[in-house]
């Protein structure tokens, strides 16, 4: 008896920081290899400091197509995944943002396991042999080792990078032209179709993928990626889902009220604003009160 | 040295600090989340500031909402929708208040024994614990649910069927019936308007069918707080417990602290002596004594506590069983307005003693489109986790996403939704279980893995 083929080719290493969209963030910052390579080399805390934002820009980026994703609308997501709508959808809601903001903020995520899982993913990028020292210039050549720093410093890991990066890395599974394109984030560089085999594949807990988180968490948590995956997974979309109709891009806290119809009430006509309805039909069967014990 | 400490203010702390604060007893109640005590500054009808589960006022986390929730493991896509703070889950409850089926009890002899949980019976009998239904029944009070446009709809749908309807408090067998709800009905006004001038307390009294049973009771306005509508013991059994001096001869009132995360039982000699919390603003921990705990701190933080007290557990059952009422839902698309948004939570149900019960549950657009994008078979048209269930509905189970969702949403269509909420597997299983976490502790110690 064989063992059936894969759904999806194993994660070619060799092409893996690429793939999470990192490379591409690069380019962002720099502005391209030839101009880089005039440039002075910055010191690693200027690197750092440099790095941290466009890294910002590719969690933001991965969340917004998350977000087009779970509400299509007229804007450059839907378009790119290929289900562009004419009204507005959830980008416009900015349940991305919204996202993005959940996980850095307010996710309850211990470090001690959100940092192996971040560093698993970077070192890979190294054991992959991505040779960023070798294929660029030389501040260039200074981000993978930044980007180590980044994540090996005291500051807290943003979950929003982890989660990106990950979803970067089932993109390039999924696609491997999505490692370039129009957005920072490979994900966002899907059609609506792979975007979904990202999530098929997380909701799975692709066991390349778990091997390779896995091994670089600390005892006991050794082997609990797969719950943790599928937990990410599910929470992403309910989480961006739910984002699509609120009120938070147009919310003003110092007056705990709206500044204009969130998009997902101008898309359902719903307004949420009163304290009471005429909608009583009176009591079924005119009865008012249960009675007896059986 | 108090009488009683009761650990936790949700469904079920404040129900004992009521009863013994008016009998005399000296009771503490600590809560660690906080106390809404002025709702209408506190609070509003907006799905994320109420509902997200990491930010909104309603969540499982401390008082300060700038803090992050608390974390719980729950290795398997799964979410648990609980609430700290002073009424607990019951802030955001539909208020169903069905009595459990006879058959689940001891001593049951009917024709459908066997299609119960016999391995895990209540150790009493059903007529044992009728008086206490009653009195709380009364307390609360549980009333028999008014009707809106979707309860029609649902009820419609039940006499199609030709399932039997129920008229009683007891379910002995298949049936649907209106909900027993912990709800003030509809008074004067309420239900009949949509007027701001007439939604007010008195000229309106009870559920004004605003539909927001999920963002926590306020209503109507200018009621005080022990008549708002939806009886969540922070409208009911809190406010009774509080003031037990002033309405109970003999009686006194309960002490209540907010921010205040008991992190252990002391005990001596095998019994309970004390507790010890943690004040979350200031991170100080504190430490009273008792002659009585009460452990009523929910499914997962009761045994958390538990087990990082140390307390015995000999037959390994701290823990286990949990019945989480693991729900699904099934969602109808109608040509026509079903009110889906409008009126109480949830109104109408369906009993399949033995094996279930069939809910309507209303929902406002963000948490229907949260329910709709939550499944364990995967997105519908995409892929399926090997599941995507086929039956006697359009398509495979699985979430409404994307262009489907859109289309399904827009132009009401939210209110062209009804849902039935499936409860079902409510049996004991050993392995749904409540344990230490490998994952690093928080402030209050090892953290619950579900």
């Amino acid at each position: 008896m064989t063992e059936p083929p894969p759904p999806f080719p194993p994660l070619p290493r060799r092409v893996f920081l690429a793939r999470t969209g990192v490379l591409g963030a690069a380019a962002g910052l720099t502005g391209g290899h030839g101009r880089a390579a005039a440039a002075p080399v910055p010191g690693v805390e200027e690197l750092i400091g440099l790095v941290r934002p466009v890294l910002a820009r590719l969690a933001l980026d991965t969340f917004r197509g998350l977000a087009a994703f779970a509400l299509p609308g007229d804007d450059a997501y839907s378009r790119a995944q290929g289900t562009p709508r004419g009204r507005a959808g959830g980008v416009a809601a900015e349940a991305g943002d919204l996202v993005v903001a959940s996980l850095d903020r307010l996710v309850p995520f211990p470090q001690e396991v959100a940092r192996p899982l971040t560093m698993a993913l970077v070192t890979a990028a190294a054991d992959a042999g991505i040779g960023l020292p070798r294929q660029l210039p030389p501040e260039l050549g200074r981000l993978d080792a930044a980007l180590r720093l980044l994540l090996r410093g005291d500051e807290k890991i943003p979950l929003s990078l982890v989660a990106a990066v990950l979803l970067g890395v089932l993109a390039a599974q999924v696609n491997p032209a999505a490692a370039n394109g129009l957005f920072l984030s490979p994900f966002s560089r899907l059609s609506y179709r792979d975007k979904a085999r990202v999530f098929e594949l997380l909701e799975h807990t692709d066991s390349d993928l778990v091997a390779l988180l896995d091994t670089h968490l600390p005892q006991p948590l050794r082997g609990s990626v797969s719950g943790l995956l599928k937990y990410l997974g599910s929470g992403l979309l309910s989480l961006v889902t739910f984002g699509c109709f609120t009120e938070h891009a147009v919310w003003d806290a110092g007056r705990r009220d709206i500044t204009a119809l969130p998009v997902g009430w101008r898309l359902t006509g719903y307004d949420g604003r009163t304290d009471g309805l005429d909608d009583f039909k009176g009591y079924y069967q005119g009865r008012k009160e249960a009675v007896g014990r059986a | 040295m108090r009488d009683v400490i009761v650990v936790g203010a949700g469904g079920g702390g404040p129900v004992a600090a009521k009863e013994l604060a008016e009998r005399g007893l000296d009771v503490l109640l600590l809560e660690a989340g906080p106390r809404h005590a002025r709702p209408r500054e506190e609070w509003t009808h907006y799905e994320n500031d109420a509902n997200h589960p990491l930010t909104g006022f309603f969540r499982f986390g401390p008082a300060d909402r700038a803090k992050s929730a608390w974390f719980r493991e729950t290795p398997q896509s799964s979410f648990v929708m609980q609430l700290s703070g002073v009424g607990g889950t019951t802030q955001h409850y539909y208020a169903n208040s069905p009595r459990a089926y006879p058959g689940v009890f001891s001593g049951y002899s009917g024709p459908d024994a066997g299609a119960y949980d016999t391995g895990h019976r209540f150790p009493f009998r059903y007529a044992e614990l009728v008086p206490y239904y009653e009195w709380v029944e009364a307390t609360l009070p549980v009333r028999t649910a008014a009707m809106g446009t979707k309860e029609e709809v649902y009820f419609q749908g039940c006499e199609t069927l030709g399932i039997p309807v129920q008229t009683a408090l007891t379910t002995t067998g298949d049936s649907y019936r209106p909900q027993q709800n912990a709800i003030l009905q509809p008074g004067g006004h309420a239900g009949r308007t949509a007027d701001p001038r007439l939604l007010v307390f008195p000229r309106s009294t009870g559920c004004t069918f605003c539909g927001h049973c999920a963002q926590g009771c306020m209503q109507p306005v200018r009621a005080p707080r022990n008549q708002f509508a939806k009886r969540s013991t922070d409208n009911s059994y809190v406010p009774m417990a509080l003031t037990a001096d002033a309405w109970s001869p003999g009686g006194r009132a309960a002490e209540l602290i907010t921010d205040a995360f008991v992190t252990r039982i002391h005990t001596e000699a095998g019994a309970a002596t004390g507790v010890t919390w943690r004040t979350g603003a200031t991170g100080e921990s504190h430490r009273e004594d008792a002659r009585v705990v009460v452990l009523s701190g929910g499914c997962t933080e009761s045994p958390r506590l538990w087990h990082n007290s140390g307390l015995p557990d000999p037959n390994g059952w701290v823990g286990r069983g949990l019945t989480d009422h693991h729900l699904d839902f099934v969602v109808g698309v109608f040509d026509r307005d079903v009110g889906n948004s409008r009126g109480a939570g949830s109104a109408a149900r369906c009993d399949f003693p033995g094996r279930g019960a069939l809910e309507q549950a209303g929902l406002p657009p963000a948490l229907q489109a949260l329910v709709l994008s939550t499944s364990d078979s995967g997105i519908r048209g995409a892929y399926a986790n090997g599941r995507g269930l086929q039956g006697p509905w359009d398509g495979p189970t699985g979430r409404v996403f994307g262009p489907e969702l859109a289309e399904l949403m827009q132009d009401g269509g939210h209110d062209r939704l009804l849902n039935v909420l499936v409860f079902t597997d409510d049996d004991v299983e050993p392995g749904n279980r409540i344990l230490p976490s490998a994952f690093p502790a928080d402030a209050h110690g090892p953290v619950p893995k579900v």
